[in-house]
């Protein structure tokens, strides 16, 4: 729907496969705006990772101080700066967090994510201020260290990352809290669910193969020594041919 | 065996090969996770496999090779983007029962090689682990065996291989909570 909203996805949804990325974005950080702050977005997004400890503790720290439970009207998508259109950015009370979302492309420019960080230190408010990748393992992985490596990013901006793996790992734990209401029981269900539709369940073990049984003996089989077809070498006549009506 | 269960067990055939491709696919990508963490990288991002529309075993793929190498080895000097260090490899194989085998390829120098290996040059790590003819194994402990190139000739045709360290495990005995005590840290210990 967001993505649709913000022009994203034509109405007649001709640019929709070229799109994916921005749907699911606005599926996925749409839809947990309608969960209270401290059952959705801040159990799934504690569990990014930083380069430096310092980084995140101040990020866990920041969420933890969050006090209210609604904070739709604080997450924005698409947010044009001067220098880059930051996809996804939260202004947090403690925090300001922007996500760059990847789903399976890679980064738009060798200085995408540093035109975004330079947007986030010139954005209002003086909290500390966040730059997430978010992304499919184990790409994202390697994109954030590669990242770290070229330090190009300016000072000032703490960047992580987060897996869309995670975020259904994380989703699913938090699927257990037993003081859900019936819709957000639901929300958090459908979100479960496109995740997993989308591939985002991490390899568990190979034992849930145990059935259905194959026998090896009763495999298929070709017969080489049958005559299976015949070619007639009768003479072709003219407008004498096979058709179709 | 009547037509509908023959139907019927080609069906599960296939779902059951699927179903373990899946599985792979996650495990692949789970390895490469956590690599990271456990200090490795991936040598390329894909996996070697040998492919063939000639023959029908070529169809499928039955031997899966992941390539890593230590993180904090140091880059060859000639820009092949290399560590010139030993190459690790994660095989995956369901040639017999389903198998993994943990391998430490040791060569003098990476310098020489040109490049990283494409996907294609599975064999160029398949064969010194299966070539019995032009390779020797000597076990050494705990299931470690060691496989050395007969001559000159072999070593050469392998990138100069001098030997590979080995060790083969039970690919069922792995779950996404022992991926770091059974793969990784047995590939540090090879």
């Amino acid at each position: 729907m967001l993505a649709e909203i913000h022009g994203k996805i034509s109405s007649d949804g001709s640019n929709l496969s070229e799109r994916l990325e921005d749907q699911l974005t606005a599926n996925v950080f749409g839809t947990l705006r309608y969960l209270p702050f401290h059952k959705g977005i801040q159990p799934i997004f504690s569990k990014a990772v930083f380069f430096s400890q310092t980084d995140q503790t101040v990020f866990i720290n920041g969420l933890a101080a969050q006090k209210d439970e609604f904070i739709g009207d604080k997450v924005n998508f698409w947010v044009k700066g001067e220098r880059s259109e930051i996809d996804v950015l939260l202004e947090l009370d403690h925090l300001t967090i922007g996500i760059e979302v990847k789903y399976h492309s890679p980064l738009s420019s060798d200085d995408q994510l540093e035109r975004e960080a330079s947007d986030l230190l010139n954005g209002k408010g003086q909290t500390p201020k966040f730059l997430l990748l978010l992304g499919t393992e184990p790409e994202v992985n390697m994109m954030a260290k590669k990242v770290m490596e070229d330090r190009k990013l300016p000072s000032g901006v703490h960047f992580g990352y987060l897996s869309w793996q995670e975020v259904l790992h994380q989703m699913v734990y938090v699927q257990k809290n037993e003081t859900f209401n019936e819709f957000q029981r639901l929300i958090l269900e459908d979100l479960v669910a496109l995740l997993r539709k989308k591939g985002f369940a991490r390899f568990q073990n190979f034992q849930s193969l145990a059935c259905p049984l194959v026998d090896h003996c009763s495999y298929f089989h070709f017969y080489t020594d049958e005559q299976f077809f015949h070619l007639s070498a009768n003479r072709i006549e003219k407008e004498g041919y096979y058709e179709f009506c | 065996m009547n037509s509908v269960s023959v139907q019927e067990n080609i069906e599960n055939a296939f779902e059951v090969m699927r179903k373990t491709y899946e599985s792979v696919d996650k495990l692949l990508v789970e390895m490469d996770r956590q690599s990271v963490e456990c200090g490795f990288v991936p040598v390329i991002p894909q996996f070697l496999r040998q492919k063939s529309d000639r023959e029908y075993q070529g169809w499928f793929i039955q031997s899966f090779i992941k390539l890593y190498q230590r993180d904090s080895a140091p880059p060859c000097q000639s820009g092949n983007g290399l560590k010139n260090d030993p190459i690790y490899a994660v095989e995956i194989s369901f040639k017999e029962e389903p198998r993994m085998t943990l391998c430490k390829y040791v060569y003098s120098t990476l310098e020489h090689w040109d490049k990283p290996p494409s996907v294609s040059e599975h064999w160029f790590f398949y064969w010194p682990l299966y070539d019995g003819d032009n390779f020797t194994d000597h076990e050494l402990e705990n299931g470690v065996f060691r496989t050395v190139p007969n001559d000159e000739k072999t070593s050469e045709k392998y990138g100069k291989i001098q030997e590979v360290i080995s060790k083969k495990i039970d690919l069922l005995s792995i779950t996404s909570t022992n991926i770091k005590d059974r793969v990784f840290d047995e590939l540090h210990r090879l």
